[in-house]
């Protein structure tokens, strides 16, 4: 299978923040979550995909092209939502969507019309007057008007009402259908990518922490959880992170056959969703 | 075709949409040569991952429930009929030992399960 | 390159009623100033910095950058259509100040400016409008559009000595032509240089 982007021994510096040696894939056809806690390194990420800022080393291709040697043919085929609003607030829609149009020699004014419609946007109506939902459905718009074939998306959904967020899940999802197309959708709200994302990378103070389809992912971790007294004599360092209360202890481990085999019914061993691998990776003990 | 998604349920989804086409198949609901929609199309449709029913098709293919030609499409296999018994008897058997895992753990004895399966046979 | 010259006219325009409004007032006035070029290279300076300051304001106010980097469009060709903004500009205001000003002068409101003094008016008016346009474009890549309103205080004083050249040069009234000559390949070099640098500060420049 073709990979759309390749991400290899990324690292860029910035005063406190480094991203650090970072690497993963994105094969034709899907849709890969990126997540991770504010901060983490997504919108960095995603801003040397798009070459608006340096990095230090490693190499990136897009549709098997390096990034910055063929930046221009490159980003022709990206179609890109960003977290801003980075458009003009006094200029309506549809002047906002002509000063974008021009640059793409794919643009269809239909598919655009058509996606307005779907939003229920008013192409007279001033940037400015939109709401932020609507705001990221224009984009949105303008990033499936050129026949893009990889959708980059910062943070798409955040500060959406639920409606909202499930439209745009419902287009992405169609986005993908013909297998030729894929998008790259980084969220802290995990919710989001639980049902639609085939890949999920996580990402943690500028390291990538896993990056792996997520029915693997929910295949490999448990989440134990005991009485005090288990906890008593089992080894810290088989478990990712263990949260402790007054009447028990949960932890994140990979070994679960170990302590299904020791303590039987004992303990609960349960299937984590990605939003809880999350949550305890990101606790003190995971560097 | 019917395929019904609980998100709710323990089972993962790529099991629910194999058992229950499974169940359709052996019921001869969907017979021989019969087209399923592609991977894509199906977890658009249900609005689940493309890996997701990938995964549910590979288990299908797998237990030889259908097969996928390259170019043409996949479509539900040709069981024959002794096949079809045993993969009755292999989908209740699946469902009997879920049973009787969560009798061990509310401490139902044998005798017990057997007793309520007569008294609910009726 | 040219779809983004095309972007920076369209904001040029939706923003012109102020330049219309300021030429109309201000081309009867140029009859104050000593002898009527100084007005033209006033006048043609002022609005060509005007527009170009509103685009480059628009873009930093609303971090256009970030999108038309995202774009496919070389960083390259991103400062080329801005300078090529700028004399397009400068060509319209020239265009639009020539038609007020030989208006006002038919309707008998001002006197006609002899000939060789336009020539002499355009190249300076073209000189002075490269210094303020493509310097503007310069400080603000460089420094941000808030380094902006020093870099104008400082343009108003060379525009206020600049005045006093056309006086001296009336009184050789020979060398008009090849004085204009000069001034216009000067101010054909204050673009080309100041382009230059600001491809470099362009290409290192994070958004």
């Amino acid at each position: 299978m073709e990979n759309i982007l390749e991400i290899k021994n990324l690292s860029k510096s910035y005063g406190n923040f480094k991203l650090d040696n970072i690497g993963f894939n994105i094969e034709k056809g899907y849709i890969m979550g990126f997540i991770g806690p504010n901060g983490a390194g997504k919108t960095t990420t995603i801003k040397l995909i798009m070459n608006l800022i340096k990095r230090n080393s490693g190499e990136i291709k897009v549709f098997g092209l390096d990034n910055i040697n063929h930046e221009k043919e490159i980003k022709s085929r990206i179609g890109f939502v960003y977290d801003e609003s980075n458009y003009y607030e006094n200029l309506s829609v549809k002047d906002n969507a002509k000063l974008i149009a021009d640059f793409y020699e794919k643009w269809s004014w239909t598919e655009f019309d058509r996606y307005i419609n779907i939003f229920g946007l008013d192409k007279k109506q001033k940037i400015k007057e939109l709401s932020k939902g609507m705001k990221t459905k224009f984009s949105l718009a303008t990033a499936l008007s050129h026949e893009a074939e990889l959708l980059l998306m910062d943070e798409p959904t955040s500060g959406l009402d639920p409606v909202s967020r499930q439209e745009i899940i419902n287009i992405l999802q169609e986005y993908i259908e013909d297998g030729n197309k894929s998008v790259l959708f980084s969220t802290h709200i995990i919710s989001d990518i639980e049902k639609m994302a085939d890949y999920v990378t996580f990402i943690n103070k500028g390291k990538i922490v896993f990056s792996e389809e997520k029915l693997k992912i929910e295949d490999e971790y448990r989440i134990v959880k005991g009485g005090l007294d288990i906890l008593e004599s089992i080894s810290e360092e088989d478990f990712i992170q263990i949260k402790r209360n007054k009447y028990g202890f949960s932890g994140l481990t990979k070994d679960y056959h170990k302590f299904q085999n020791i303590y039987g019914s004992n303990i609960v061993v349960d299937k984590p969703n990605i939003e809880e691998i999350m949550l305890y990776m990101v606790g003190e003990k995971y560097e | 075709m019917k395929i019904v998604i609980s998100n709710s349920s323990k089972q993962p989804i790529y099991e629910q949409i194999t058992y229950q086409i499974k169940e359709e198949i052996i019921k001869g609901l969907l017979t021989e040569n019969t087209v399923l929609p592609s991977i894509r199309n199906l977890a658009k449709e249900l609005g689940v991952s493309v890996i997701t029913t990938k995964r549910a098709y590979e288990e299908l293919e797998r237990e030889g429930y259908i097969h996928t030609i390259p170019g043409k499409g996949t479509f539900v296999a040709s069981q024959n009929i002794d096949d079809i018994k045993d993969k009755k008897n292999k989908m209740i058997e699946e469902d009997l030992i879920r049973i009787i895992e969560e009798c061990k753990v509310f401490k139902i004895s044998r005798d017990e399960l057997i007793e309520m399966i007569n008294i609910l046979y009726e | 390159m040219n779809k983004a010259v095309k972007r920076n006219l369209y904001i040029m325009i939706k923003n012109y009623f102020f330049n219309i409004v300021f030429l109309i007032l201000s081309v009867p006035l140029w009859g104050i100033t000593s002898n009527n070029i100084g007005g033209m290279t006033l006048t043609i300076p002022i609005m060509t910095y005007t527009s170009i300051s509103i685009i480059e304001q628009y873009e930093e106010l609303y971090n256009y950058d970030c999108i038309l980097n995202s774009l496919p469009i070389s960083r390259y060709d991103i400062v080329k259509s801005k300078f090529k903004s700028i004399f397009i500009i400068y060509l319209i205001n020239t265009v639009l100040t020539l038609v007020t000003e030989l208006g006002y002068s038919m309707l008998g409101v001002k006197e006609f400016i002899p000939a060789n003094m336009y020539i002499l008016g355009i190249s300076l008016s073209f000189l002075l409008s490269m210094i303020y346009g493509a310097g503007a474009v310069f400080i603000i890549c460089k420094f941000g559009y808030g380094k902006l309103k020093t870099f104008g205080i400082i343009l108003m004083l060379i525009i206020m000595s600049t005045l006093s050249i056309p006086l001296y040069i009336l009184h050789n009234g020979n060398y008009i032509l090849q004085a204009s000559a000069i001034i216009i390949i000067l101010g054909a070099a204050v673009y080309f240089i100041l382009q230059k640098y600001t491809i470099k500060i362009y290409y290192e420049k994070e958004f």
